[in-house]
Order: structure tokens, then sequence, then C-alpha cells
């Protein structure tokens, strides 16, 4: 039986290695690799720097027998592990194991598979270097302790890698249902914008949580984190029975996480649907409503944008996008207000905090411009079919850009005149007139990368990942254009001569606007020439 | 005397190089009457929905001309695509509108005016019986109600010709009848209909016309009563009145010999 679970794996391994084989058979797809490689290796890098940092604090901290901080660096890695991969699901992809059970999987490969699965997540890997960096600090210092504190760390790696796969589980059914990913992303923001109020006024929110901990120490010490921490200083002080008892206790959540697992496993073994179930429930008819009515703009136009709005409304994360930077001037001067240390550099001048965050603004709402038909799915034929030039279409999404960034721009400068910190008058035109050439920049690039890297996206789907070319184009495209404004602001602030930052970005935005022009020209013929790539990409699945 | 709907020259579309790629399909002549009731058959690879989809502008053929109501499709697509309605292979719906939404986005996207589109949603929602789901996601739509919506919109702003790639393909005896009640009032109306099926027996009870492609390759065209009497004439049979089925199979080579001796393992 073991021979044949073992075949089983060997199998579906095999099986893996022929789709990525096959899938760069074009050259498309070895370019989208190759962009997919450079990212890793960007990312792989930040990862090492900061895991060489954990291995310099921990050796640090142990060779100046300053243990207690160890146990921050631990909790650090912990909540990374436990949140990260929630956070950032949207952005990896995903190994869908469970299609396998239509082969006769047994239940030991399906379960061996699905613990795999977790660990070859990106953010599960780095949390293991991480930890094994912190330990490798330790160790480097005190070499005769490894056997002692390897145990402890094996076991609170194992049980994270469960716990994050139970966290895991959980989320991704609460999202086949589309009022538990509502829920899911109104809780997300709550909880976001929750835990910045809470750091603001720790002392008295935090207070009564502290007290309670000191008189009940016992709950911070069984926390995991902890138990490795008590299991180090047991080795330091030569009580190996404190290490043996922490391990223990950390194999038993082990053990009842593993169950716990096994069964969520089992059911999905056993053929758990997790898909949309279908509304059997009648609706009354309704009165039905005519389409929008916009000045100035074609029906056509007007149905575009108000597809786009329905759209965007009706997308949790995209609604987080537009959401999230209305809230940030809000956290920083809330933040600046309750503080007791030196008020930050960017909090002294209210046109700098202006600038940063519509600068935030224009990095968090745009980044969906790169990529724009995700979510038209087989819509996109429709789009293709009707007796509209394509490149109206695109107008249409570039002008809901565009109205959004205005909107935002404006909206967020009256939350900071709301606050007291109303921006002067130089600063908030300057700032505005870098709006164009940061705009219309971005969607130009974004028209071009959505066209030529498009890649699907399925509403409140977890890991779906863009197409690598298109993070690094797009990356590449944000950094140089935010980097140039920002410098630009900065020096002129600094000569005090801001309104020469005004000037240079209108003209900016008047070469960004020839160049969305000249895109725009050609956009029809490379919407011709690209619509069978398009369609292929869209409407598959 | 009226122009032909549909009628294509040596259209050709190669997927891959010349040397090592696909000819998926080669030079076909297709000549679709105003007012048919056509139908376009063929094997599973055939070149028909690579054909469909050629005729309605999602994709670009390798060589040869395309006209459909006497306009060249790729000097006047925007012409074109106004008179045409169409239902593709993937349905062309936007899975996060509502049905009506649907319906008055597509009537807007084809010039109707505001008021037009609402109203003809309201009665294409009551026709398709749709109208109780007013309020539901097209997402959450079952498979037949979707293709009942699809080819409301795409007859949404009255078209002169109406592709259909395999609208009964798992559609249910109810929602198949609804559509096929719908094809019928516009055929009767003079509307041109193109279409795709494996259902052989619908093909055959509601077209007149048929073309077969096989390999990509067209291999026969004319009424049903003419490939019956082509193919009578090239085989022995009982006398009774061949089926399409029989028709398509012979055409096609679908009889395989020997069929018997392979996969003597199954028992």
């Amino acid at each position: 039986m073991a021979s044949d679970t073992a075949k089983q794996i060997g199998l579906i391994a095999l099986l893996r290695w022929q789709i990525l084989r096959n899938s760069l058979r074009t050259t498309r797809a070895k370019l989208e690799a190759i962009a997919h490689t450079l990212v890793a290796v960007g990312a792989a890098i930040v990862v090492l720097i900061i895991g060489l940092g954990f291995y310099a604090s921990a050796f640090i901290l142990v060779d100046a027998g300053r243990y207690g901080i160890l146990l921050v660096l631990l909790w650090v890695i912990f909540v990374a592990w436990l949140f990260l991969p929630v956070v950032v699901a949207a952005a990896s992809t995903s190994i869908e194991f469970r299609e396998f059970l239509r082969y006769p999987v047994r239940f030991s490969a399906f379960l061996i598979l699905s613990l795999a699965y977790s660990l070859f997540d990106p953010v599960a890997l780095t949390a293991l270097f991480w930890l094994v960096c912190v330990g490798a600090g330790f160790a480097t210092v005190k070499p005769a302790l490894l056997p002692l504190i390897l145990p402890p760390f094996l076991a609170l790696a194992a049980m994270t890698l469960l716990l994050s796969r139970v966290v895991m589980n959980f989320v991704e059914r609460l999202f086949t249902k589309r009022r538990g990913r509502e829920i899911f992303f109104l809780v997300f923001v709550l909880s976001m914008l929750a835990l910045q109020v809470v750091g603001i006024g720790a002392e008295s929110y935090l207070a009564p949580a502290a007290r309670f901990l000191k008189t009940h120490p016992w709950i911070l010490q069984a926390l995991p984190p902890n138990l490795v921490y008590a299991a180090i200083e047991g080795a330091i002080q030569g009580e190996p029975q404190s290490v043996l008892a922490a391990t223990a206790l950390l194999l038993a959540y082990a053990g009842a996480l593993f169950l716990f697992f096994r069964r969520t496993v089992l059911a999905q073994y056993r053929g758990e649907d997790l898909s949309e179930g279908r509304g059997r429930s009648k609706e009354a008819a309704t009165l039905i409503q005519q389409g929008w009515n916009i000045p100035f703009v074609s029906g056509a136009t007007a149905s575009l944008l108000e597809k786009e709005i329905r759209y965007t409304l009706r997308n949790g994360f995209m609604v987080m996008n537009l959401v999230i930077p209305l809230f940030v001037p809000l956290i920083l001067a809330m933040a600046e207000s309750s503080s007791s240390r030196s008020v930050p550099f960017f909090q002294r001048d209210p046109g700098i905090l202006y600038f940063g965050s519509v600068a935030y603004l224009l990095l968090v709402t745009m980044h969906v411009a790169s990529n724009h038909f995700a979510f038209e799915g087989h819509g996109i034929q429709l789009l293709l079919m009707a007796p509209v030039e394509f490149r109206q279409v695109a107008a249409a999404k570039n002008l809901f850009y565009g109205t959004v960034v205005v909107t935002e721009a404006l909206a967020v400068w009256l939350v900071l005149a709301v606050l007291g910190k109303t921006p002067g008058a130089t600063a908030t035109l300057v700032t505005l007139a870098a709006v164009p050439f940061l705009l219309l920049s971005q969607i130009t690039v974004g028209n071009l990368l959505s066209i030529f890297f498009p890649r699907r996206f399925d509403f409140g789907k977890f890991k779906q990942r863009q197409s690598g070319m298109s993070v690094l184009l797009g990356m590449t495209q944000q950094v140089i254009t935010l980097g140039i404004a920002g410098a630009l602001f900065a020096v002129t602030r600094w000569l005090n001569q801001l309104w020469i930052a005004g000037l240079i970005y209108l003209a900016l935005g008047a070469a960004a606007w020839q160049a969305y022009r000249l895109m725009f020209d050609h956009y029809e013929n490379i919407a011709r020439r690209r619509r069978e790539a398009l369609t292929q990409e869209l409407c598959q699945g | 005397m009226t122009a032909p709907a549909i009628v294509t020259e040596n259209l050709t579309r190669r997927f891959g190089s010349e040397a090592g790629g696909l000819l998926a399909v080669d030079r076909v002549n297709l000549r679709v009457e105003a007012g048919q009731f056509f139908g376009f058959l063929g094997p599973n690879g055939a070149g028909k929905s690579t054909t469909i989809k050629m005729l309605t502008g999602l994709l670009e053929p390798t060589a040869g001309s395309i006209r459909v109501l006497d306009l060249d499709l790729y000097a006047n697509p925007v012409e074109v695509k106004r008179q045409i309605g169409v239902v593709p292979e993937g349905l062309a719906l936007f899975e996060r509108l509502t049905g009506p939404e649907y319906l008055n986005f597509a009537g807007r996207m084809y010039g109707l005016e505001r008021e037009m589109a609402a109203q003809r949603t309201a009665e294409l929602l009551e026709f398709t019986e749709l109208a109780d789901r007013a309020r539901t996601q097209i997402g959450e739509y079952s498979h037949g109600m979707k293709k009942k919506l699809a080819l409301a919109a795409a007859v949404i702003h009255t078209p002169r010709v109406l592709f259909l790639d395999e609208p009964f393909e798992g559609v249910d005896a109810v929602a198949a009848a609804t559509l096929r009640s719908l094809m019928n009032r516009m055929v009767a109306r003079g509307v041109t209909i193109f279409l795709t099926s494996h259902v052989l027996e619908i093909v055959e009870r509601l077209c007149t016309h048929i073309a077969i492609i096989h390999k990509g390759q067209l291999v026969a065209q004319g009424s049903l009563e003419e490939l019956r009497t082509g193919v009578e004439a090239r085989i022995a049979h009982s006398g009774e009145k061949l089926t399409l089925e029989q028709i398509f199979l012979e055409i096609v080579g679908g009889a395989r010999a020997g069929a018997a001796q392979e996969l003597s393992w199954l028992g």
C-alpha cells in the first residue's frame, strides 16, 4: 500500500512536470517564465536579506546575552507565516490538487500532497528559512546547545505549517460563497483600520488586556513562540526538562492540528463540494431600469462605464483598493496627533502628506490598469463582436480610472482639510499637476500590458497571479514615473521653488498625453492582431 | 435580387507556422442566401468553430475573404457587426451582471437608445422566462438559462444575420423549445440563421440548408434534399429516406471498419 502511495505521488509529480514543460512551448510563455523568474529572484533577494538580518540579530542578541528579544523575532516569523499567505493569496498561483481526486488516488497520497502543497507555498518557505536563520544565529554562538534547541524549532515549524494550512482551508471555504467573500473583505478592511487605531492609542486600549495577561501569565507562556523561547531559556540554564516540556506541548499542538487538518482533507477526499451554490429561490419580477445616461458621452461608452462601475462595486478587492487610500491620510494624521514621539518628516508639512497620499492612491488604485480585462471572462467576446471600435472600450476604462483617481485625489484633500491639515495652495496645485503625468503614463502602459499580457481573474477566487511580464514592466513604469515625480517634488521643495515642479509636471503631462494619443492611434490595429490571444486567455476555464 | 447573407471565398485559417502548423480551415467557399436557416456541421475538430469565429470577426483569416450582407467584413467591421447577432462558443456573458443589466448593456453597445434597450430587455426576459431571476447575477444561472440569455442578447438589436455556435449543447428540453421557438420566429421574419450543432435531429428539423466541413474542407453544401439525393445515388440503401445522421456519417466516413476488433480487452 505504501508503495502504491509513493507511485501515485510520483505520477502526480511527473504530471506537474509535463504540464510545466508543455506550458513553455510558446515564445510568450518563455518570456513569462523569464519575467516570473526575475520577479522571484528579486523577492528571493529581499527574503535572503531579511533572513540575514534575522541571523545577525539572533547572533548579536545571544552573544550579548539579551535572549528576551529572541521572542520578538519568533513572534514576527510566526505571525508572518500565518497571515501573509492570506494577504498575498491573490498574487500567487494555485495547484489545484483537488482535481487529482478524479483518479483513484489513495487518501494517504492525497493527504501528503495536501501537506506538500502548503510546504511549497512561497510564504511558508520564506518563514521556514527565517526560522532556520534565527536557529542558526543561536547555534553559531552556542553550538553545544544545538541538539537541545533543534527539536522545539522543528516542532514549531511543523505546528505552524499545519496551523497555516488549517487557516487557509478555512479562508478558502469562506471564499467559495459570495456572501463569505463580502464578509471577509469587510472584516479585513475594518481590522486593518482597527489595527492602526489600536496602534495609535495603544496605552489606553491595551492596558486592560495587558493587566489580564499579567495576572494569567500561563496564557502567554502556552503560545507557540513563547514555548520555543522557554525551551531556549531552559537550554541555556541547563534545564533539559523545560526543553522537553515545551517541545512536548508544541508536538501536542501539532498533533491536534494534524487531526483537524486530516478531517478537513478527508472531507475533501470524500467529495465535499466547495463550489458556489445556486440560489433556488424565485424572485419577484422587477421593473427593468434603463441604462445610465452620462452627459457628453455616447450610449456605448456610458454603458461601458456603467458596467465598469458595477463590476468594481461587486469586487471586494477593487472596493478595498478604492477605500484604503482615503484612510491613509486619516491614519497618518491621527498617528501624529496621538503620538508623543517626534513627528516624522513627512507629517510636518501637509503638502508632503498630500503628495504622498496621492502617489499612494495612484499606486493602489491603478495597479489593476495593467490587466484591466482580467475580470471580463467570456464577456470579452461581446466587447470584440459589438459594433464599436475596441479602443472605445479601452477609452471607457481609462475614463473610469481617470474619474476614480481625480475623485479620490480631491477626496484625500478634503480628508486632510477636515483634519485641519489643509495642504497649501502651491502644494495642492503642484500635486494635482502631477496627476495627468502619472495617470496618463500609467494607463498608456496599462492599455498595452492589458492587451499583450492578459491574465484571467475570477471574482473572489484564491491564488490568482498576474502575468510575470505585466508585473515586471508595470512595476518598472511605476518606479520610474513615481521616482521622477517624487524626486522633482523633493528637490524643488528643498529649494523652496515647488512651483517649478508644477511646471515640469505639466510639461511631462503634455508629453504623456502625446504618448497616450500615439498608443491610442495604433490601439485598434494592435487589438485586431491580439484579439485571438485575448479571447484565448480570458475565455479559458 | 437580394444579396446573399454570407459569402466566403477561399477562406483559410492556419494556426502556427506554414510548415508545422495546423490548417484548421482550408479554402472554404460558403454561400448562404438571405433568409435561410443554415446548418453548419462537422465532426469534432473539423473547423466549425474556427469558421464561425472568422465569420463574426473574432478571428482573422490567414487568407480568403468574407462578405456579410454584401459588405466585406474586414473593410467594414463595425457596419457588419451592427447587422449581425452572435451566440459564440463561450456565450460572451459578463457573469457579474444581472440578466437585465447584461441585456441593457448589450442593447446599448449595439446602438439602441436607453428606452428602447430597456423595453426590449423586459420583453426578452419575459419571452425567455428569465424575468423572475432579474436580480440574480448571471454567474449563478444554470447553463440553459445562460444560453437563453445569450440568445436574447444576440437578437436584442434585431440583427439580419444570426450566428449560433452549438446553441443546444447542454440545454434541457424546455430551454431548447424556447430557443427553437425564438429562432423559428426570426427566420419567419426573414432573418438568416447560421447554426452549428452536434444535435443532428434538431438540425434536420430546423435547417433548410446544410454544409458539412471535414478536416478543414467543405465536403458538402446544399439543401437537405440535395445532400440526400447525392448520398443515395452513391450507396445502396433500403429505399427508406436517409436521415441527416446517415447522410452525415456517409459523407464524413463515420462508419469505421474493423471497430469490433479494437479494444477487445473491454469485453
